[in-house]
């Protein structure tokens, strides 16, 4: 194991940063999920170069666990992008931001961020991917990727907690 | 001759997987680090599940290294399989990716997000379709709003002033520049939520 080895998936990492970020300011127009796309490409075939042309010494058992590192940090970064989008704990938050020491009421809070403007947000953003069909005034289920993610995540709380869904008020002992 | 025989097994083990013996270390601390999460999970969900799982993926971590330290000292003496600092450098940065991945996921287990809820219920209506009103009516503030308002509180990122209105702490603040910084960095002007 040498320093080039343990640096790579790190470095790859910053070049998906600095391509995504570049992407999305050089192209405003650009969608953020495309920025996400190429910054991730642009990550990959710096790791694969490096690996391959400077490393030299690298062998696919080490280059599978380098992408592997690789793919984990991308996904950690990626989350950071969606939790400034949309986190609700996060827009309650700047919410409050904005009002600094004044501060807001509960129904001050609710005419700004409520559930209903929530669903509406998330409906469109589910009908814009083309994730949710709407047809005479119902949903039905469109491209099921996300839906893939739900029964992923419906597995791990059965693995986890024991049950299929989850209270959201309160779910931990005190 | 019972220490003779554990050296010679920890050697052709090793010898098996010589090359890839970092990625393997942190990929059977990572797994270990879940089934001691798994475990502890099933018997009591701890209150502050960040703190806990940082916990637990930490202490296995330190207690991983600990223990090939100790073994490289006391049983495994040749140069093949000195363990060096990019051994463990390496280890620590697969290990701690995935655990990271982990960790972000988890909130997602823990609290039904409103996307996924929203996808789900329109599964389970099938292909009758489900109605716009029953969908806005099942999701209201009291399940996606307030809560998160309690764990603002709960984690001291916001606190209510005398006149009950809700003001952010200087730990609130601080948290929340992150993402204003990354909305700036990003150029994302969309409210969200």
């Amino acid at each position: 194991m040498t320093l080039l080895q343990v640096i790579s998936p790190v470095l790859g990492l910053l070049s998906n940063c600095l391509f995504q970020i570049t992407t999305k300011r050089l192209f405003p127009s650009i969608s953020l999920m495309r920025s996400v796309h190429v910054g991730f490409l642009a990550g990959v075939a710096f790791l694969m170069i490096f690996e391959l042309f400077v490393i030299k010494e690298t062998f696919y058992l080490l280059l599978t666990s380098s992408l592997m590192i690789y793919i984990a940090e991308s996904f950690c970064y990626f989350n950071l992008i969606t939790l400034c989008i949309t986190a609700r704990r996060v827009r309650i938050l700047r919410e409050l931001y904005e009002k600094g020491q004044e501060g807001l009421t509960l129904p001050e809070l609710l005419s700004r961020y409520n559930a209903n403007d929530m669903v509406q947000i998330r409906v469109k953003r589910l009908m814009d991917s083309g994730q949710v069909i709407f047809k005479q005034d119902k949903f039905y289920v469109g491209n099921p990727t996300v839906l893939v993610m739900a029964k992923i995540l419906t597995l791990m709380k059965i693995l986890l907690l024991g049950q299929k869904t989850t209270d959201t008020n309160r779910i931990y002992t005190e | 001759m019972s220490h003779h025989c554990l050296s010679v097994s920890l050697k052709d083990l090793l010898q098996d997987i010589h090359g890839v013996e970092s990625p393997v270390f942190g990929l059977l601390l990572f797994f270990t680090s879940l089934a001691v999460v798994l475990a502890v999970w099933r018997c009591r969900r701890p209150k502050r599940h960040t703190r806990a799982l940082f916990f637990i993926f930490f202490g296995i971590f330190i207690s991983g290294v600990g223990a090939v330290i100790m073994l490289q000292s006391s049983f495994i003496r040749s140069e093949a399989f000195y363990m060096n600092l990019y051994f463990f450098l390496y280890s620590g940065l697969l290990f701690a990716s995935l655990s990271a991945a982990f960790i972000l996921v988890y909130p997602a287990v823990e609290v039904d997000s409103p996307s996924l809820s929203i996808i789900n219920m329109i599964s389970e209506a099938g292909a009758a379709g489900l109605e716009k009103t029953v969908l806005y009516e099942s999701l209201n503030d009291d399940f996606l709003v307030f809560p998160r308002i309690d764990d603002t509180i709960r984690d001291r990122l916001v606190s209510r002033n005398e006149k009950g209105k809700y003001i952010l702490t200087p730990k609130g603040v601080s948290f929340v520049n992150i993402f204003i910084f990354f909305r700036r960095l990003l150029n994302i002007t969309e409210k969200g939520g």
